[in-house]
């Protein structure tokens, strides 16, 4: 379906609204299988990425990537006007609007600390994923660097047997430096 | 179907399919969509054993010896439905049906489609009977939005004009679409 669509209208057809489509097989001049270019961002094929979480992030890594295929439907675009088109359908509202994918809000890092039994505390750290992290490999890491326990206590929790709220405060920004210092929040 | 498919939940096994399953299949496949017949070859190869791969809600997948998925199929259906990904690499599989623009969010949010979709202007209806899978294209895009099962003729889509015209069983982004690994 490179092309559009071929009209075949039936001579008996009775509704003259919608038209009927053959029902075509492979095109001889076409090599198949063929090569869609799905969207990095979205993962639709380009032409879809309106409807996607956020056309704005797709626009931006298609200019980065592809930056040709950009300009040509650009160029096609504009020879559509879609905008005078778009009022004469119809339009409807509700469930339909697209949901973007649910970012993690919290941008910031949380360090938190608990007391277990006795003398002892483990350190919980909120708000590593959001900041792009891997937290499997953190986990790993924050395990062999303190000699302790840690585990994944949730969806974007860690939590760290003992009380390593200092070292973590000055780590952190180390070892990844995507980190901002000032997004650390201490609430111990 | 596939809104609440997880890669890695939803699977209950993997298993290589025998040979007289892959037979059937490509049997089955070549009654259904006529087609197909002479790419059948590129999608399933005789060398490369297909995988059987078994969901919850009584979802059969068939994917390839990477563990891709091509085709699926769902209760005890004899049919295999093409995966969009591959109807996109050969778009000439399954019978078209295009929609109306306004309907496109609602299908890619997983709504089934109604025959005003199918009837209004911008839309168009190729020929198929009832029960039949179709591609649902969407008005002024090249690529499948979405499959779907005809739930009346399109002879009756046009005459009725009421009710549920194709229910979408498979659509862009949603948890069959999203699977990027494989099934190994």
């Amino acid at each position: 379906m490179a092309e559009a669509l071929s009209d075949d209208i039936e001579s008996n057809s009775s509704n003259p609204i919608s038209v009927q489509v053959n029902y075509p097989g492979p095109k001889h001049d076409i090599q198949y299988p063929l090569n869609i270019q799905y969207c990095g961002e979205c993962s639709l094929p380009l032409e879809y990425c309106e409807y996607g979480a956020d056309p704005e992030r797709c626009r931006e890594w298609l200019e980065r990537t592809l930056p040709d295929l950009l300009n040509q439907m650009q160029a096609s675009g504009n020879a559509n006007d879609d905008k005078s088109g778009e009022k004469k359908r119809q339009t409807r509202g509700g469930k339909g609007m697209p949901k973007g994918k649910k970012k993690f809000e919290a941008q910031r890092i949380v360090l938190n600390k608990q007391q277990r039994k006795g003398n002892k505390f483990v350190t919980i750290i909120q708000g590593l994923a959001s900041n792009e992290v891997d937290i499997e490999l953190a986990r790993k890491f924050f395990a062999q660097k303190f000699s302790c326990g840690c585990s994944k206590s949730g969806d974007d929790e860690l939590t760290i047997q003992g009380d390593v709220v200092s070292e973590l405060i000055d780590l952190l920004p180390d070892k990844w430096n995507q980190i901002n210092p000032e997004l650390i929040e201490d609430k111990s | 179907m596939f809104k609440k498919f997880h890669e890695k939940d939803s699977v209950t096994s993997v298993t290589q399919l025998r040979n007289t399953d892959v037979k059937r299949l490509k049997q089955r496949l070549t009654q259904d969509f006529p087609h197909i017949e002479s790419v059948l070859d590129e999608i399933l190869p005789k060398k490369d054993t297909p995988k059987l791969v078994k969901c919850q809600d009584h979802i059969e997948l068939i994917a390839d010896s990477t563990g891709q998925p091509l085709f699926f199929r769902f209760r005890d259906s004899q049919s295999y439905i093409p995966l969009l990904r591959l109807l996109h690499k050969y778009p000439f599989i399954l019978r078209p049906q295009q929609v109306d623009k306004g309907a496109i969010r609602f299908v890619l949010s997983g709504a089934n489609i109604m025959c005003p979709g199918l009837t209004s202007p911008g839309a168009k209806l190729c020929d198929a009977p009832k029960d039949s899978i179709c591609a649902v294209m969407a008005e002024g895009k090249e690529h499948a939005l979405a499959i779907g099962l005809l739930k009346m003729s399109s002879q009756d889509m046009q005459q009725i004009n009421k009710g549920v015209g194709v229910e979408t069983l498979h659509y862009l982004n949603d948890g069959l679409w999203t699977v990027k690994h494989g099934f190994k």
